[in-house]
């Protein structure tokens, strides 16, 4: 094997012992290291990887790359389609029965600001991780149950005087677990949620009602734009926001699809791998603030996540243009009882 | 800084200061691992993508287990899984490599080192076009070991597979390009 050996040695090795711009990376690192403070503990459940199939797909957004380079074969309209035909011949829903409930579980990453005057001007902010299970029972007018876990918190970036900021205050709704029928979590929240709600997308009312033809379904896109007065960003964000929530049907998803690829402005940001190893084509539409990206594997039609980068003006003013904002994954599965796992 | 070197290649990141531990880490890997980089995605792509790997290490090391794994071969991991995002660039390099004309022809000089040169740059060539053939996962375990030294076990860890299927796969790649690069020195022209 000495030859294959010295083969390897040989091969490539000018890149190899090239000197690299190591100083700029540390620089970076430790750009990214002000203000981190230790967890503490450590969460068992992420660890070993192939013992959680669910925690596989949980960590897959979280570090989503895009590649750099644009695939010019690649539209909006062929990846949605492509996606939207293997919906088409192959997309069943889980089945949950009399007893049993549709667990879907989400990893969540996002920030967390303080405004410290009116104006929004000054302020601070940081990211908190939280992984959230909810339980909706075979009739969702029965009880639900809502479990949030905060995950890990850190300082993103502040612009108070020194880079200052106070601790970051959690809220009551960080943690905890919940019970309820129809997702009625906090009842004393407003709007309340009311079971059966056509226009409340955590209901299978909602999704009941939609119509299963993709010019339909843009319409109700553009209707929202039009209510909300916003531009293709406003309908783009309603539909990721939808399909986030992880109830749609197997039968609307493909529709759903290709309503979306009407959206003006959508452009296919390339291949994306997450550190799990997992294929996608990452779809987006830029503001100046943000840039929302959609994930899905064209092959198996999966929604596989999303994510939001801050733009060039970014909001929070605090917020350097080009960090990850917010990122999420949902998987879902079917079990056995209130707060089982299988 | 003592305290950590203390507990070799298995810190505890969930709990220690972040700033010192992971100066640490850059400080120790991230020259291998940009070499590692270099080799795969080529030297222009391999800082920015060890400058990532740091940086999504230090977002997930609550993820990181130090009884599940050396953080060298975690790192590992990470700067293999962003390699994903270069496998077009990493096989576009290989090919060129493959198709790379001899710098020393072997015909013009009887000189047994310089043919000893030019066997061992035609060998590399073979290399560079079976490693392009192969799938990403293969290329993974055998560059791992090749160029990050890693032991079979420490792949496995990286890369998420039991250790037996490592070293059965790198038992019979190793054998195979062996085989093909015996051939293909065999077949050289002098």
């Amino acid at each position: 094997m000495k030859e294959l050996d010295e083969a390897f040695e040989l091969l490539h090795r000018d890149a190899r012992e090239a000197p690299g711009d190591l100083a700029g990376a540390r620089a970076r690192l430790m750009a990214e290291l002000d203000g981190v403070t230790p967890i503490r503990r450590r969460r068992k459940w992420q660890v070993p990887a192939a013992a959680a199939a669910v925690v596989l797909v949980a960590g897959a957004v979280i570090g989503v790359k895009v590649h750099n380079e644009r695939t010019p074969e690649l539209t909006v309209a062929s990846v949605l389609d492509r996606a939207a035909n293997a919906l088409d011949v192959g997309a069943v829903d889980k089945v949950v029965r009399p007893g049993q409930y549709l667990l879907r579980q989400e990893h969540v990453w996002s920030e967390r600001t303080t405004n410290t005057r009116p104006d929004s001007s000054t302020g601070y902010t940081y990211r908190i991780e939280q992984r959230n299970s909810r339980w909706i029972p075979y009739d969702d007018y029965d009880v639900w149950q809502e479990s949030r876990k905060v995950l890990s918190t850190e300082f993103v970036a502040s612009n108070l005087p020194g880079g200052a900021a106070p601790p970051m205050q959690a809220q009551d709704t960080d943690d905890g677990t919940w019970f309820g029928p129809c997702a009625n979590f906090f009842p004393k929240s407003k709007p309340p949620k009311v079971c059966g709600d056509r226009t409340d997308w955590d209901s299978p009312a909602f999704y009941a009602q939609m119509p299963r033809d993709p010019d339909l379904i843009h319409a109700t896109f553009e209707a929202f734009r039009q209510m909300r007065g916003g531009g293709s960003d406003t309908a783009f964000n309603y539909a990721v926001q939808i399909l986030s929530a992880g109830m749609m049907p197997a039968d609307l998803r493909p529709h759903f699809y290709r309503a979306i690829a009407k959206i003006p402005g959508i452009v296919v940001l390339d291949q994306a791998t997450t550190l799990d190893g997992q294929q996608g084509v990452a779809l987006g539409l830029t503001t100046e603030r943000e840039r929302r990206e959609l994930i899905i594997d064209p092959a198996t039609g999966e929604f596989i996540g999303e994510r939001t980068i801050a733009g060039e003006q970014p909001y929070p003013l605090w917020i350097k243009p080009g960090t990850e904002t917010y990122a999420r994954s949902i998987t879902t599965s079917v079990v056995n009882g209130l707060g089982a796992t299988k | 800084m003592t305290r950590i070197a203390e507990q070799g290649h298995r810190p505890d990141l969930a709990a220690q200061d972040p700033k010192e531990v992971f100066a640490w880490l850059f400080d120790t890997y991230a020259g291998q691992i940009r070499a590692y980089l270099a080799g795969r995605a080529g030297p222009d792509a391999a800082d920015d993508l060890v400058a990532e790997t740091f940086l999504v290490a230090l977002r997930r090391r609550g993820t990181y287990d130090p009884a599940q794994a050396t953080a060298r071969s975690w790192l590992y991991g990470i700067a293999t899984n962003l390699l994903r995002n270069h496998v077009r660039q990493e096989v576009r390099g290989l090919r060129l490599t493959s198709r790379a004309a001899g710098a020393e022809p072997a015909t013009e000089n009887h000189d047994t080192a310089v043919a000893d040169r030019v066997d061992a740059a035609a060998r590399m060539r073979t290399l560079a076009g079976a490693l392009a053939k192969l799938g990403e996962q293969d290329r993974d375990v055998l560059l791992l070991t090749s160029w990050a030294g890693l032991e079979p076990a420490e792949v496995a860890d990286a890369l998420g597979v039991p250790a037996s299927t490592v070293r059965s796969r790198l038992h019979r790649l190793r054998g195979r390009l062996q085989s093909l690069l015996t051939n293909s020195t065999e077949d050289a022209p002098r």
